[in-house]
């Protein structure tokens, strides 16, 4: 309260009851003087018109005047009584009356005095009260307003600009400094309003600070246009860091309650940038998501649900992807010079096995177009779709399973090059299911023509049936593998169905087995089993 | 090291879970070995192995691509008869030499 003394309204009418009161007894004026200045005066009527005839160039002075000084000096010669106010700190205050004096008055004076000097504590301390509530006041409407702020931004950066004014105001701050680093990386430092406060020394003390992890005040620092400065780290998630640094404070230093409020609003931002992060990881799953899906659907398309008929086979083709895309693949080429079909497994998951399997099927299209040697075909095509394939197999370390296969109605030969592909079940009419080993190494592996041919006949009823591991390496609740073994005995179960219900059997068996614990592997198969030529 | 070839036990479900990781460890030790004008010979000792899957399958296959193409070698030894299986049936008993016992594979390397 080290400031100037104003008479406010309140004090006014105190003085006013005082003032009449000691008129009504017979005093000429009374009045109150601050550090020997006057800043309330009364005088009685009887007084003024003594006055008045006195001197004429006072004519109609008004009844009270505020704020003259030395007017009464000429009471020198008058009674008067004065008594000290206490005001508190270092105001020195005085009642004073002229026109009365004698142990009476004065005696009334002090206890005027005394009440009046309690009535300004009290007054003064409700002042203090009042501007702390309003000033308290503030802080929440804008802590509410931070908060309102805060909901409407589900992006980092903008949430971020959106703070720095409201801060700002809200700390009476000259300058706001905000780092955020990554990763452990050196911070970037943005400072608001402009860069007049930034220089070198400034920006490499400030990516020191920013390491620390308690919110800090410096009311003094070495650099020249930094008076004071209070540092504010968030707790965001990791691999981001990030704090605000508020300079030089407008009102006189930094002290305990804006630390206090600055850890408060640094709580709620960093709650808010933790809500903002997962909501951003939530929208980036969801786009991942988005894109997988789509990339599947993309998948689906190129493997045709409907085979195109072929003389003397019974075709059924599908693939069941597991949850994300995969490399499992397969094609038909039913024309010249011999119908040829591919069946392939790019090994490892994800978009990168997608992507290798649509080059790989688009290889073997190109490959079945060009090669018309019907003693060679499936060697050819295979040799030819590896060849082209291996650099980038080789690239990206991945390689592919495959298996190329021709139907020759006339002999009823289906001969065929497989690439490492298993399984492979051969199971003729009257015999029992065998797996056909592979007669060449996957694809991607060896950079030379080595593609094997081996060729059997598929009469009426004899079944050939490539499947991709997706039905052999299946695992029970018990982490049994279904295996090359029960697959042979479902075959043989089934056989005599045609072969879409062959086919169906078999996914039906191989969600038995796994009770539906997901599989992470594609599922996929071409069943072909021969039939007579007149009734296909 | 084992003479001139730096050996890789591998153990249990050779599968995805295993396979980044040893794909890696291949390509680091066939180049470190490649850095120190060492023929990049290995030896994978396959006794511990239970099951393999394409993904195993994958991560010898960039091994034995790389080792060949700094001068050496991949060698598989110990292979259980599933782990065989699978490599007759994928045609990849051919592609990879593979040895009965360690001291065959160890003497198999070209000196």
């Amino acid at each position: 309260m080290n400031q100037t003394w104003v008479l406010n309204r309140k004090t006014k009418v105190y003085l006013e009851s005082l003032g009449e009161n000691w008129l009504k007894a017979g005093a000429d004026s009374f009045g109150f003087r601050i550090n020997g200045r006057t800043v309330y005066c009364i005088r009685s009527e009887s007084y003024r018109e003594r006055t008045l005839t006195k001197s004429p160039q006072e004519a109609a002075p008004p009844q009270q005047s505020i704020g003259l000084n030395n007017e009464f000096s000429q009471v020198a010669e008058m009674q008067s009584i004065s008594a000290r106010v206490r005001l508190g700190d270092s105001q020195n205050g005085t009642l004073f009356v002229d026109g009365l004096d004698g142990l009476a008055h004065q005696q009334r004076l002090d206890l005027d005095a005394s009440f009046f000097g309690d009535t300004q504590q009290l007054q003064s301390d409700v002042d203090t009260i009042s501007a702390e509530l309003v000033e308290k006041q503030d802080q929440l409407v804008t802590l509410y307003q931070l908060s309102q702020t805060m909901r409407r931004h589900l992006e980092i950066q903008p949430l971020f600009s959106s703070l720095i004014v409201t801060l700002q105001s809200l700390f009476h701050s000259q300058g706001l400094f905000t780092l955020v680093s990554s990763g452990g990386l050196s911070p970037i430092v943005s400072a608001y309003p402009d860069n007049s406060l930034l220089d070198g020394n400034i920006i490499r003390a400030l990516q020191e600070m920013h390491q620390e992890k308690e919110s800090t005040i410096f009311n003094e620092t070495d650099f020249e246009k930094i008076e004071n400065l209070l540092f504010l780290p968030l707790h965001v998630k990791d691999p981001f860091q990030a704090s605000f640094v508020f300079v030089n404070k407008l009102d006189g230093p930094f002290v305990t309650p804006d630390l206090k409020l600055a850890q408060l609003i640094g709580e709620q931002i960093s709650a808010q940038f933790e809500y903002v992060q997962l909501h951003q990881e939530l929208l980036n799953k969801a786009k991942l998501q988005a894109e997988a899906d789509m990339a599947r659907n993309v998948q689906m398309q190129l493997l045709p649900t409907t085979p195109p008929s072929i003389a003397g086979l019974d075709l059924f083709a599908q693939s069941k992807p597991a949850s994300q895309v995969g490399g499992d693949f397969y094609v038909f080429m039913p024309d010249a010079p011999l119908p040829q079909f591919v069946l392939g497994d790019v090994s490892g998951k994800g978009m990168p096995a997608a992507l290798l399997m649509t080059m790989l099927r688009s290889s073997f299209q190109s490959a079945a177009r060009v090669n018309h040697n019907l003693e060679q075909l499936t060697p050819d095509v295979m040799n030819d779709a590896s060849r082209s394939m291996y650099g980038d197999f080789t690239a990206v370390e991945m390689f592919a399973t495959a298996i190329v296969a021709a139907f020759d109605i006339e002999t009823r030969e289906l001969s065929y090059s497989n690439a490492g592909h298993s399984p492979v079940i051969y199971c003729p009419a009257g015999g029992e299911p065998e797996i056909l080993p592979a007669n060449g190494p996957a694809m991607g592996v060896v950079d030379m023509d080595v593609a094997g041919q081996n060729s059997l006949t598929l009469q009426p009823d004899d079944l050939f049936i490539i499947c991709t591991d997706g039905f052999v390496e299946v695992w029970n609740e018990d982490g049994e593998m279904y295996g090359y073994d029960r697959l042979l005995d479902l075959v043989s179960s089934i056989r005599h169905y045609s072969a879409m219900e062959i086919a169906i059997e078999m996914y039906m068996a191989i969600e038995e087995f796994s009770g539906g614990t997901e599989q992470d592997d594609d599922q996929t198969l071409i069943v072909t089993k021969g039939v007579d030529h007149e009734s296909k | 090291m084992i003479g001139t070839a730096s050996k890789l036990e591998l153990k249990g479900r050779f599968d995805a879970y295993q396979a980044q990781g040893t794909k890696v460890w291949l390509k680091e030790e066939v180049e470190k070995m490649s850095g120190q004008g060492i023929k990049a010979n290995i030896l994978v000792d396959m006794t511990q192995v239970t099951f393999i899957d394409s993904a195993g399958l994958s991560a010898l296959v960039v091994g034995i691509k790389k080792a060949r193409e700094h001068g050496g070698t991949l060698h598989l030894f110990g292979l259980q008869q599933a782990v065989q299986i699978i490599f007759e049936l994928s045609w990849l008993d051919k592609a990879f030499p593979i040895f009965i016992t360690e001291e065959e594979a160890t003497k198999a390397f070209n000196p």
